[in-house]
């Protein structure tokens, strides 16, 4: 049984599973991030197969599964904690990280807001997907750092998709675990934000745009970010100047078609070197 | 994700107080100025951040402990196209937000 490696933002692991659906749904995950230098540095993560089922294990952590999507998601959940909690530079950003072209937007809003399931449909508008969840941001630089997670989608968030003509790749029908990387990616640039939206909970018949200031969006970013290596005042300057170097929406959802046409509508106004016609792809 | 942090906001039921009454901002309290004019307030013991608006911006820089309401509805009142009841409304109407979060402390001359 050999281990994959990988470093992602300085957080070092490897992974070893004899399952084959598994090896193959971490490799999809964590493509961009594989650990070719040959230190044996970083913690030890194994997905396996016991009396009970199945069981995974990062660490000293470790937690029995019933199947393997489970095993699949619990792994990959706290792999994700454990990059954000080794994180000494930079802050961690509750939000998903889409491209437009050489641009980045942040989609910010409290869990339930419906932020997988319009990620997931705009990955099918032609923007690439960085993540669903979270993402680093340079403190000096303000580039954005995605961390790659796979979508949770809930049942209602997949009839949603289907309604609106998504299709979902074949992993997922047998696997329910999808990544970034089986949308149509492109290349995801070391960028800044320039683009801020903040996805609020309740629902319209219609989506609606509004737009909001600076210091507004400053504090929605604040209380989607935890705390990290940076003290609260010196987390509010960068956050001060992310937000005051982008463009701030909120975005009250409609039906998710419409919805996903008109964010992409929104990114590709405001963001230089958008690909060209991609709201109407979908 | 870390246990995320508390976000309050204004709140209705001002407590209106004198025209002669003084504001004096709480040192604890941050004052971020962004680009498009708006600004964010943040309380560093709290952790509380409060965003407002140009000209509410404005009172807060006026919360010095020299102005008294009066005189910041005055100093509002020639530059904004406003009624002065209505200035002096939501002059109060923040003052009374602003000192219930802790964010200046009222003096009564």
């Amino acid at each position: 049984m050999t281990a994959e490696r990988f470093s992602v933002y300085g957080f070092r692991f490897s992974i070893r599973t004899d399952l084959a659906d598994a090896r193959d749904a971490i490799f999809r995950l964590y493509r961009q991030f594989r650990d070719l230098s040959a230190t044996d540095e970083g913690a030890d993560a194994a997905l396996e197969c016991s009396n009970d089922g199945l069981q995974w294990r990062l660490g000293e952590k470790t937690a029995a599964a019933s199947d393997l999507r489970s095993a699949l998601w619990g792994l990959e959940s706290a792999i994700c904690e454990a990059i954000i909690r080794s994180q000494q530079r930079m802050i961690a950003i509750h939000a998903v990280t889409l491209y437009s072209g050489s641009s980045a937007v942040l989609l910010v809003g409290p869990s339930g807001a419906g932020k997988s399931t319009l990620t997931v449909a705009l990955g099918r508008r032609g923007l690439t997907v960085a993540t669903d969840d979270v993402a680093f941001v340079d403190p000096e630089t303000l580039d954005v750092f995605p961390i790659p997670r796979c979508f949770h989608l809930d049942q209602t968030s997949v009839r949603l998709l289907k309604e609106a003509g998504v299709e979902f790749p074949e992993v997922w029908k047998r696997l329910s675990f999808m990544t970034p990387n089986d949308l149509d990616q492109n290349s995801m640039p070391r960028s800044k934000a320039r683009l801020l939206i903040y996805l609020v909970r309740s629902r319209s018949e219609r989506p609606h745009f509004a737009a909001v200031s600076q210091a507004e969006m400053t504090a929605r970013l604040l209380s989607e970010t935890g705390q990290g290596p940076l003290t609260d005042s010196e987390t509010v300057r960068v956050l001060q100047r992310v937000a005051g170097s982008a463009a701030c929406f909120t975005l009250v959802p409609g039906p998710l078609a419409l919805t996903a046409d008109a964010v992409a509508d929104v990114i590709a106004r405001h963001c230089p070197n958008s690909i060209a016609a991609f709201a109407a792809a979908g | 994700m870390a246990p995320k942090r508390d976000r309050l906001r204004e709140g209705e039921g001002p407590n209106p107080g004198a025209g002669n009454d003084l504001f004096v901002q709480r040192p604890q309290v941050e004052t971020h100025s962004l680009p498009d004019l708006s600004v964010l307030l943040f309380d560093q013991i709290s952790g509380t951040a409060i965003p407002v608006n140009e000209s509410a911006g404005r009172i807060w820089q006026m919360c010095d402990g020299t102005n008294t309401v009066d005189q910041i509805v005055d100093r509002l009142e020639a530059v904004y196209e406003a009624a002065r009841t209505e200035i002096h409304r939501d002059t109060q109407n923040l003052l009374a937000a602003l000192e219930r979060h802790g964010f200046v402390e009222r003096q009564s001359s």
